[in-house]
């Protein structure tokens, strides 16, 4: 026999089954959004949230932290930014083209170029920095987003790939040959492929002498110098320093960023920076992240000098998986 | 970026552009033969046309080739994979400079075969060839290049000033070039000149004295070499450098002052040395970009002034 009782108990049990469904089903799609980004495409992220600005260096959300610091080295202003992630598909590559394109890919073809910051601005980077200029010449050797684009490497640089876990490896003095064996070894593996160079800090220490010499990065001169290292897993340092590209009367030969990057290493962690790689430096040099402009709005801003932005073919950056 | 749209056309798939492209090139071919009609036999316009089309898509696409050879004719892993892909239209493009003397090739290789002025063939051919190539700068968007740095203005910011991106507006370089192609054109028109190849000759010099500047100006994949050097500016440059390189020579044939043909060069020399350090500036220096440009622009304009009055006493004949 139904009773008044018993009717009202059922639906007690059913209104609790329900709400239980609706908590597990948000609670599924927390988790679908903030697994991963697609790695094997130059697909849009989440925006980051204006509320994680914590302020003009700051930026927090359960996915990634952000921390820019300055400092100086021998006179020459540099700044610093530790990334943080949750996935490794947070750190990506962009091509100029995604400016005007969205979905742009990396290709041969490609000699388009953009602004920083439009670029930025295009995939929603939390803190972006120029990659290795990859349509020019001397750029060798290409993977971008798991896509293979070129080797024509010579001997003359060191080629920096970043695995899908998110970790730095490195060919020394790559040549086409060299190239070719570790792909076929590890291409399962591999994500992304920089050739410009040279690795500056292997293990904490400095591996750049005062004999080293390497015209296509200057680097006896005083200049611009940018650099991204790896702390450990997920867990990054991005360097950038002042300098003079036209007539270098200031900024960091590569030996002494070189043993900035080893300083910094050191100060961040007792083992220092498991790897930092050196790219394009000069007046592509360029580190950007969200500041408030004038209006209290926050802008895309090239954070270190000089302010004009050069147009660059690609960029690197770190995005939020959003909330 | 405006897609790459295509259409059937006799079941086959092709591009809005290669379509366009195609009737452009009937249009002016059809014009050749009108221009032509007048002084040669009935045909020559439109062989003249299909010579110089032909001829200038094959010179396009080996200058081009030749300069992206590392990328064309390799794969991804730098093996060489045959040359193949020259025959391929999706890889790449061609190089309008290669086009250019393809184009004027083609129109020798006429003049050759039937046995006429080349001076005259070219001066009348010159015009359809303006028109064309201004036409195919007009168009060149649908090809999902031409574009510059972005446009702020939100005047200038809609089709033809500017092209769409997915979420802003980039500078329509190919229609500032297009514009500037029909002065040349319209001067064409209206100048009057006594010697054959003179009309021609004069119509080289502006056309590659006026892209130039806005070649610097795209950031679409026009070809770049030693980072920011494009190769149509370079190929411009050596375009009007012939030219005058032909008419000092040929005033100094005719009884010209040797002071004033070797002034003239030493300024323009001095011009391409202007023109690279701008090049350099841009790239190197935090001038502000409109000084700049305002600078090649002057340098460009001076230029122009000493190779007119060149081709001016070369076309009078007599000695100054």
């Amino acid at each position: 026999m139904v009773t008044k009782g018993s009717v009202k108990g059922l639906a007690d049990r059913k209104a609790i089954v329900f709400i239980a469904i609706i908590i597990l089903f948000i609670g599924a799609v927390r988790a679908y959004a903030l697994d991963s980004l697609p790695m094997d495409s130059t697909a849009t992220a989440p925006p980051p949230l204006d509320e994680g600005y914590l302020s003009d260096n700051e930026y927090r959300d359960d996915s990634i932290h952000v921390v820019i610091s300055e400092g100086e080295y021998n006179t020459v202003h540099y700044f610093c930014a530790r990334v943080t992630i949750n996935h490794a598909s947070q750190l990506r590559t962009v091509p100029a083209r995604q400016v005007r394109q969205a979905d742009a890919v990396f290709s041969a073809w490609d000699k388009n170029e953009a602004r920083a910051g439009a670029m930025a601005k295009a995939v929603n980077a939390v803190v972006a920095i120029n990659g290795d200029y990859y349509t020019a010449e001397k750029c060798h050797v290409v993977m971008r987003q798991c896509t293979q684009v070129r080797n024509i490497a010579s001997g003359l640089f060191d080629v920096l790939v970043i695995d899908k876990n998110g970790d730095f490896d490195a060919v020394y003095n790559c040549t086409r040959e060299d190239y070719a064996a570790y792909y076929e070894a590890h291409h399962d593996q591999m994500y992304q492929a920089f050739c410009f160079g040279p690795v500056l800090v292997l293990n904490g220490e400095c591996v750049i002498d005062d004999s080293f010499r390497n015209g296509y990065m200057i680097a006896d001169k005083l200049t611009q110098r940018v650099a991204i290292c790896q702390i450990g897993p997920l867990d990054y340092m991005i360097i950038v320093c002042d300098g003079d590209a036209m007539f270098y009367t200031f900024g960091l030969t590569i030996k002494d960023f070189a043993e900035l990057c080893a300083s910094v290493g050191k100060s961040v962690s007792p083992e220092g920076f498991r790897m930092a790689y050196n790219l394009d430096g000069g007046n592509s040099a360029t580190l950007v992240f969200k500041r408030k402009n004038e209006q209290g709005e926050l802008v895309y801003s090239k954070l270190n000098m000089p302010e004009r932005e050069r147009d660059l073919a690609d960029l690197i950056c770190f995005v939020s998986l959003g909330e | 970026m405006m897609a790459l749209n295509t259409v059937e056309v006799a079941g086959i798939t092709v591009t809005v552009y290669a379509l366009a492209g195609i009737l452009i090139g009937i249009f002016c071919i059809g014009y050749a033969e009108l221009a032509l009609r007048r002084c040669f036999p009935e045909g020559t316009g439109v062989l003249t046309g299909l010579a110089a089309a032909l001829s200038g898509l094959f010179f396009g696409r080996v200058f081009y080739c030749v300069i992206q050879a590392d990328r064309l004719f390799f794969d991804p892993m730098g093996n060489f994979a045959g040359i193949g892909p020259f025959f391929y239209p999706d890889r790449g493009s061609v190089s309008v400079i290669g086009v250019l003397i393809g184009g004027f090739l083609g129109c020798l290789l006429i003049a050759r075969i039937k046995k006429l002025s080349i001076g005259a063939l070219l001066d009348k051919a010159v015009k359809p060839g303006l028109l064309a190539f201004a036409l195919f700068r007009f168009i060149e968007p649908l090809s999902g290049q031409g574009y510059g740095p972005t446009i702020r203005s939100k005047v200038f910011s809609r089709v033809p000033f500017a092209i769409p991106g997915w979420d802003e507006w980039s500078l329509s370089v190919c229609f500032v070039e297009g514009i500037l192609l029909f002065v040349v054109l319209l001067t064409v028109f209206r100048v009057r000149l006594k010697k054959d190849g003179s009309l021609f000759v004069l119509a080289a010099v502006l056309t590659a004295l006026t892209q130039i500047l806005p070649e610097s100006l795209r950031q679409d994949d026009a070809l770049r070499v030693f980072v920011f050097a494009r190769v149509n500016q370079l190929g411009y440059t050596v375009i009007w450098a012939l030219c005058g390189i032909y008419l000092w020579r040929k005033g100094y044939n005719t009884g010209n002052s040797r002071n004033t043909i070797a002034a003239e060069a030493s300024l323009a020399f001095v011009g391409i040395l202007l023109l690279i350090a701008a090049e350099f500036a841009l790239d190197k220096m935090n001038w502000p970009k409109i000084l700049i440009y305002a600078g090649m622009a002057l340098t460009l304009i001076g230029i122009g002034i000493i190779l007119i009055r060149a081709l001016k006493r070369a076309d009078a004949g007599g000695r100054r």
